[in-house]
């Protein structure tokens, strides 16, 4: 064949085949087709009520509001639109004795315990972040497919996986950092860590404070979990090789935008990630590297990036750990059936990882969500039988008898 | 290289075996096509859901040819299939459902590829995925060249990708290919050009496919 573009394109095409996954589902294609179309047909139609509602009333709407508006008034401030009570950007500071609670549109609510500063960065539908400068915060996460909270103290991070917990946190103290969890798990990342340290429910960690937050990781936390099968679990993480070879040849170069994730400026280090070569951290970085340029990119709504460095590492550093992870992240980030894939992905790999129970629950939600209730009691009755108590067992009780 | 056909298949046109290709009710001719269009118009279940059987993979091959491997395939299919049904009474010629469905995939994948076009510079991939494909140690050289005629393919306008894509890989025809673009045949060849020769030149850019090509010249 002496045509060059028909050469290229023949490998492109040749590759394009052997990518191809099984036909559509056509039962599954037809139902959710036919559910968006009376979505759709539902929303018109309401919005046609609507409109023919709001031109009927209109008169009687504008003395119902001035009704509304001279009641608030002698009310103060509502007590719904809970977005609005938390102003992102407010430091709240709370003395001795005071504690202060907030409440967030998706049912999550953080308390700002005695003596603490802490203030909300930004609030999303899905999630937000939480600064905290002295003392400790009380986050009590409510689940939502996709929802990502966190709290940023010095140097480290805690990503709340569907969860309660507190993080506590003074520059100062011997034991600058500690974070316990009451339910879920936590994803905790800093220099103290190699990588990130999952702490689940009934567990803490503390970092000691001879830890100098921007040297190289140390093993200097001193772990305290209430089992030694979770201190097993957990020691075995922090341990684990970040993938062979790459990851260690790759951290040699320009860590700058490292330094700007870890300190939580994540558009910048997205920007400073882009001026080294997105493409060159996607094939030559560490499996760490890959997920802290998946969260710089998450936060800083470059969602393409996150994804890109999640696939690049279930790509370059499959059967790891932070493959895995990826997984459950991509999971998380997408819905219906492709999140299913995602979490069934991540039990397939991880059956008793440290986000198994998660990622089942989220696995519940994912096949209801796109219709495939089959797969959802299936997945239930998994659930159930592994976790009769877990977050997800109301749901998955549901989801037996729907 | 330059020179266009009209009537007859690219050579690239590929065997897809386990896919229903044609069509039953295509081959059985217009009438059938026509009786299921009034079907579906009247909203006749058996009616949608042989719709469903017979364009399901058709539309899917379809997205997978333009816009490479992607993770949200399933997604883009229900897309296609519910503009298809919700504008299935616009449809004024009956008979040329085939090419209408094929046309709603195609601006579906230009809208995708518009999309990730504007930000380019970000994505490896127009769905912003790495392609995932079966690798062994045998298929790393292809593998490669494969990434990189992905990645360059990414660089190319949308407009141009696609109708080298329809030409090139789906073995449509010119007027096909400018029908299911909604374009004249000219403008299509025009587009074909420019596609073809923005191709080759960001080809001879890349060290990996200008290697490739020389060693499957020398091969050949």
């Amino acid at each position: 064949m002496t045509d060059p573009v028909a050469r290229l394109l023949e490998e492109y095409a040749e590759g394009v085949e052997a990518s191809a996954r099984p036909a559509p589902n056509v039962n599954r294609l037809e139902q959710r087709v036919r559910s968006t179309l009376r979505e759709r047909a539902s929303a018109r139609r309401q919005t046609v009520k609507r409109l023919q509602l709001g031109l009927a009333l209109a008169a009687a709407f504008a003395v119902a509001s001035a009704g509304v508006a001279f009641t608030l008034g002698k009310r103060g401030a509502p007590t719904t639109a809970p977005v609005a009570l938390v102003p992102a950007g407010d430091w709240v500071t709370t003395g001795a004795g005071v504690a202060e609670e907030r409440k967030f549109a998706d049912g999550s609510s953080l308390r700002v315990e005695s003596e603490s500063t802490a203030r909300v960065q930004f609030v999303e539908t899905t999630g937000g972040l939480v600064h905290l400068d002295r003392g400790s915060v009380r986050l009590k996460v409510q689940h939502r497919d996709g929802s990502t909270w966190r709290v940023a103290a010095g140097p480290y991070e805690v990503e709340a996986i569907g969860t309660e917990f507190v993080v506590a946190w003074g520059a100062d103290r011997g034991k600058p950092l500690r974070v316990s969890v009451s339910e879920g798990t936590v994803a905790v990342r800093g220099p103290a860590f190699k990588g990130t340290r999952f702490v689940s429910a009934h567990q803490s960690v503390e970092v000691n404070g001879d830890e100098a937050p921007s040297t190289p990781p140390v093993a200097v936390e001193s772990l305290t979990p209430q089992s030694a099968e979770a201190e097993a679990e957990a020691e075995a993480e922090a341990e684990a090789p970040s993938t062979p070879g790459i990851a260690r040849q790759a951290a040699a170069p320009d860590r700058s935008w490292r330094v700007l994730e870890a300190g939580g400026k994540y558009a910048d280090a997205v920007k400073a990630a882009e001026r080294r070569g997105l493409p060159s951290i996607y094939q030559t970085g560490g499996a760490d590297d890959l997920l802290a340029l998946a969260r710089a990119g998450r936060f800083a709504g470059r969602t393409d990036v996150a994804r890109e460095a999640l696939m690049a590492c279930r790509a370059r550093f499959a059967g790891s750990q932070q493959a895995s992870m990826s997984a459950f992240l991509l999971g998380r980030a997408a819905s219906g059936a492709l999140a299913a894939e995602w979490f069934a992905a991540y039990l397939k790999e991880q059956p008793n990882g440290a986000l198994a129970r998660e990622a089942l629950g989220r696995l519940i939600e994912a096949h209801e969500a796109a219709g495939n209730h089959i797969a959802g009691r299936a997945s239930a009755e998994r659930y159930l039988k592994s976790y009769p108590d877990g977050p997800h067992a109301a749901l998955a009780r549901q989801a037996l008898h729907r | 290289m330059l020179a266009v056909r009209t009537t007859t298949p690219s050579p690239l046109r590929l065997a897809t075996p386990g896919l229903p290709d044609p069509a039953p009710d295509e081959q059985s001719g217009s009438y059938a096509v026509t009786a299921m269009v009034e079907g579906l118009r009247r909203g006749d279940p058996a009616v949608t859901r042989r719709f469903f059987e017979i364009y399901a993979a058709r539309v899917e091959r379809t997205l997978r040819r333009l816009l490479g491997p992607s993770d949200d395939m399933e997604d883009l299919v229900h897309d296609v299939f519910v503009d298809a049904l919700e504008a299935i009474d616009k449809l004024r010629e009956p008979a040329a459902l085939p090419g209408w469905v094929t046309g709603i995939a195609v601006i579906t994948a230009k809208r995708r590829l518009q999309k990730h076009y504007r930000r380019r510079w970000l994505s490896l991939s127009p769905t912003g995925v790495l392609p995932e494909l079966p690798s062994s140690p045998g298929d790393v050289e292809a593998r490669a060249a494969f990434s990189s005629v992905h990645e360059i393919l990414n660089l190319m306008r949308p407009e141009d990708k696609v109708a080298v894509l329809l030409y090139r890989v789906d073995g449509m025809t010119v007027d096909d290919a400018a029908q299911a673009m909604s374009i004249s045949s000219s403008t299509f060849k025009r587009r074909l050009r420019r596609g073809e020769r923005h191709l080759l030149k960001l080809a001879q850019r890349s060290t990996t496919l200008r290697i490739w090509l020389a060693d499957a010249g020398r091969v050949s």
